[in-house]
């Protein structure tokens, strides 16, 4: 029992990460990203490779990780971001189905479906104790992000994000570059899922493109709305809640003993809908947001 | 309570023959006008006329389909808003557009321009330094903020205040960047006749201090006597200019005016009774 509480703890502070990159482009700024999984899979497969074909150390793989997920919103953000709100929404996630697609076709580069088994775990052994590394390693890249993210909100680069997600034509007359700031916060976002996906994919050990589908980024989207989209505490609540009702679900065969492994996936998705649902009824500004802010995009 | 300087000089906006359609629709027509260097210059017109779509094409919000944007003789058609605005162009919006979720205080804080702080960079580098900026920047705020008389609500969010507070924040805003010449659409749409007066003598003090002025207003009685040039549009076209009492009392000025406004009841000043008695 001990073991799968550690093993969700280190799978929800992979989430929180991915979350926190989210709360920084949506919660602060107002991006609609629908395509964090791409970043997030193009850093595991970085990782992997790097690590299974290269034979390269796990730190170099972790920093190609940031680096190249940075890299690939960069040109997102140079186009897209000329677009319209709900246009930049559809192409990140045309952008993120892409990357899978890539990843499925180029077999000599990821062997395709079959996916990469056999990545090293960051620490060796198969103990409590192991687990309990791994969970703090993810727990120490946590607040590293926490301690980045706060720098960034207390300072004029923060204020000028909340400024863009209120009135960008208002920036503009203020001979403010707009994109400048959304192209930075998008590679800013992007690096951290890319981490996020470098820590996922040595601690599966094995990464396939079927880990990476649009799923993985309403999940996090999810989390960042039931928490409450611009804060700290909204990305580590939301996602605590996500995987709570993720896994507790899994409990709900052991009770309800005749519903099928297959039905219950389904009705899992349908619970975790339904809950959306009721918070954007209910609580629009999420768990831990204030009744007078209203959130991103509103 | 002084005001903030404007020690640069004044800056020569020109349009020529600038041409906007709308579908089938020409918002703006051929129109040429010139604003001096330092100086304070009104556009009137009914509604539809192509005011604000005017001013959209100067600052570059608006894209031109046909004429130029010179400013001091270069032309600065191509440039987008923000670089514009970095030339010290300054404007504010018919319909406030005021950072909703920050402060006022926060809202005039990020008009400051060079801000070290807005560099990733020197974020994580250079925190000293961004310290004693941002001191600046509040004490800078906290200046126009007094000016503008928003002292009072600098800590309220604002997208809290009144229509007429939002006015004056955005002027503030605009004030923040040190421009050398600013565009005010409507800046006393909403704003109570008290406070009105207040505006205009702050309009009248940066002018004095050569900061330039280009303003849209239907309140006809307060703008002219504020403007020493007077601009009316009529249907995308540039109809009069020239001093608010010889322009007020044309015929074609009144007819467009009284056109649309006669419906309404409103007083089409004329030149000299809207100087003394209107209010």
């Amino acid at each position: 029992m001990e073991a799968y509480l550690v093993a969700i703890l280190i799978v929800t502070g992979i989430y929180v990460l991915l979350g926190l990159g989210l709360t920084l482009q949506f919660g602060l700024t107002g991006l609609i990203n629908f395509g964090h999984v791409g970043f997030f899979c193009i850093g595991a497969y970085a990782a992997a490779i790097l690590s299974v074909y290269g034979g390269q150390p796990v730190v170099l793989g972790f920093v190609a990780a940031a680096v190249l997920a940075a890299l690939a919103a960069w040109p997102i953000g140079l186009v897209a971001l000329r677009l319209r709100d709900d246009y930049f929404a559809v192409v990140t996630l045309g952008f993120s189905e892409t990357i899978r697609l890539v990843v499925t076709s180029e077999k000599w580069l990821t062997s395709g479906v079959q996916g990469i088994p056999g990545i090293p775990r960051l620490v060796d052994g198969v103990g409590i104790g192991s687990g309990l590394t791994i969970l703090a390693l993810v727990a120490l890249a946590n607040l590293a992000a926490v301690l980045i993210f706060l720098r960034l909100v207390k300072s004029p680069f923060g204020r000028m994000l909340e400024a863009i997600r209120d009135n960008e034509e208002a920036v503009k007359a203020l001979g403010k570059d707009p994109a400048r700031f959304k192209i930075q916060v998008l590679m800013l976002g992007a690096a951290l899922a890319g981490v996020a996906g470098a820590f996922y994919a040595h601690y599966i050990g094995y990464v396939s493109p079927d880990q990476f589908t649009p799923l993985v980024t309403f999940y996090v989207w999810m989390a960042i709305i039931m928490g409450a989209a611009g804060r700290i505490s909204g990305a580590l609540v939301g996602t605590a809640l996500l995987m709570l009702f993720l896994e507790g679900s899994r409990f709900l065969r052991d009770i309800v003993p005749f519903i099928s492994a297959v039905d219950m996936a389904s009705i899992r998705l349908g619970a975790v809908g339904l809950a959306l649902i009721l918070f954007m009824i209910y609580l629009p500004q999420g768990l831990m947001g204030s009744k007078s802010e209203r959130g991103a995009g509103s | 309570m002084s005001a903030p300087a404007a020690t640069r000089a004044g800056l020569t906006l020109e349009a020529r023959a600038l041409t906007r359609r709308f579908g089938g629709f020409t918002a703006v027509d051929a129109v040429s006008l010139r604003v001096q260097a330092g100086a304070l210059v009104g556009v009137i017109g009914p509604n539809g006329a192509g005011k604000s779509t005017l001013f959209g094409l100067l600052t570059g919000f608006v894209k031109a389909d046909a004429g130029k944007v010179l400013l001091d003789g270069h032309d600065i058609t191509g440039l987008p808003p923000q670089a514009r605005a970095q030339h010290g162009i300054a404007r504010t919006f018919q319909v406030p557009r005021e950072f909703a979720n920050l402060s006022v205080r926060a809202n005039l804080m990020v008009a400051a321009p060079g801000q070290s702080g807005e560099l990733l960079t020197r974020l994580f580098t250079q925190a000293a330094r961004i310290r004693l900026e941002e001191a600046l920047i509040e004490a800078k705020a906290e200046q126009v903020a007094a000016f503008l008389k928003l002292t009072k609500v600098l800590d309220i969010s604002a997208g809290s205040l009144s229509g007429g507070q939002k006015k004056l924040l955005e002027m503030g805003r605009a004030l923040m960047t040190d421009p050398r010449l600013m565009l005010l659409d409507e800046p006393f749409a909403g704003v109570n006749p008290v406070l009105i007066g207040q505006i205009m003598e702050r309009i009248s003090e940066l002018h004095s201090r050569g900061m330039g002025f280009h303003i849209i207003e239907h309140d006809l009685a307060s703008l002219s006597r504020l403007v020493g040039v007077l601009h009316v549009m009529d249907q995308g076209r540039l109809l009069a200019s020239g001093l608010p009492e010889d322009v007020l009392g044309r015929a074609d000025v009144r007819e467009a005016y009284l056109g649309s406004h006669a419906a309404a009841g409103e007083q089409v000043p004329t030149g000299e009774a809207s100087r003394g008695t209107a209010a």
